[in-house]
């Protein structure tokens, strides 16, 4: 697959209030330290395969897996980076238009503590209202958190210059919780009674 | 060392390791005692690195997916020499349990 690195000129401007030449030197600085260590990224089946300021896509694919799945396909956009964090969207790898969430296929599940019977408890970090709305990951460093009403309180400005909201950042959460733990393949098999029918030919049929 | 951690398949034999970090993307390399703990050596490692404004505790570190215990000594933690080590900020949770969910 050709990697595309460039300026996309279709880009609508204006929702860009940050100049927009300093987000792309940030973005561009971003995009440079994941190519520095392409190579490991690759190896963990983190896949760069567009890169057209302000957006960057990429696919994760599960490499323990044999065959090796396309788990999910991410939109990272830097629109009015670093005044406002990256915006994640899922996407379809192929068309890369937006999913529901009803299509991803895992939830990004973060292990919170144990419950009292020892069994692991984990909060799923990928929300979303209806199955067919947009889904979003909802942890600090993400446009999608800081934006939504429940986290008003939860400014990226506290936030912005510590860590969260990088490139980097964004692709170790999405491999960690999203493809990390998969190992396995779960099929569900339906096994259901046979209806044993006897085939007639119409033209023997008697009138 | 925990069988989550043999499976790194290392070298326990050495009197130190050459570590690599992939620190938010920035290359970081030391070499390291066998007797010092993760935790020592990911708090130099962060230092030399500039990467200063969050304490050792909010890094996870992670070889082939797997989370290292940054209390065990490097020589308990079967590695490899050279081995390449992605340390990355851990997530906070956000999310709301009552929200709809289906799936996995």
């Amino acid at each position: 697959m050709e990697i595309v690195i460039g300026m996309n000129l279709e880009y609508d401007v204006s929702s860009q209030y940050v100049e927009p030449a300093v987000s792309k030197e940030k973005f561009d600085r971003e995009l440079n330290l994941f190519l520095s260590n392409k190579g490991e990224y690759i190896k963990r089946g983190i896949i760069l395969v567009d890169a057209i300021f302000p957006s960057i896509d990429f696919i994760f694919l599960a490499q323990k897996l044999t065959p090796m799945a396309v788990v999910f396909a991410v939109r990272v956009n830097f629109n009015n980076y670093d005044v406002e964090p990256p915006s994640v969207t899922f996407i379809d790898p192929l068309s890369k238009l937006p999913i529901p969430a009803m299509k991803c296929l895992t939830h990004f599940q973060k292990r919170i503590g144990l419950d009292p019977n020892g069994q692991i408890q984990t909060q799923a970090l990928l929300q979303f209202e209806t199955p067919f709305s947009k889904p979003f990951l909802c942890f600090a460093g993400i446009r999608e958190y800081h934006n939504h009403p429940f986290h008003t309180g939860d400014s990226w400005l506290l936030y912005r210059k510590r860590g969260e909201g990088t490139l980097s950042f964004i692709i170790e959460a999405l491999y960690n919780y999203g493809i990390a733990p998969i190992e396995s393949y779960n099929l569900q098999v339906q096994v259901q009674s046979p209806i044993v029918q006897l085939g007639q030919n119409p033209i023997n049929i008697s009138e | 060392m925990s069988n989550k951690q043999n499976v790194l398949g290392g070298n326990p034999t050495l009197n130190s390791y050459n570590l690599n970090f992939i620190i938010e993307g920035d290359l970081f390399t030391g070499q390291y005692d066998a007797n010092k703990t993760l935790r020592e050596v990911l708090e130099h490692a962060l230092n030399k690195s500039q990467h200063t404004g969050r304490p050792v505790d909010d890094w996870q570190v992670k070889v082939a997916g797997i989370t290292l215990d940054v209390n065990q000594k490097l020589s308990n933690l079967g590695l490899s020499d050279e081995v390449k080590l992605v340390v990355s900020l851990k997530t906070g949770a956000g999310g709301n349990s009552n929200w709809y969910e289906f799936g996995i």
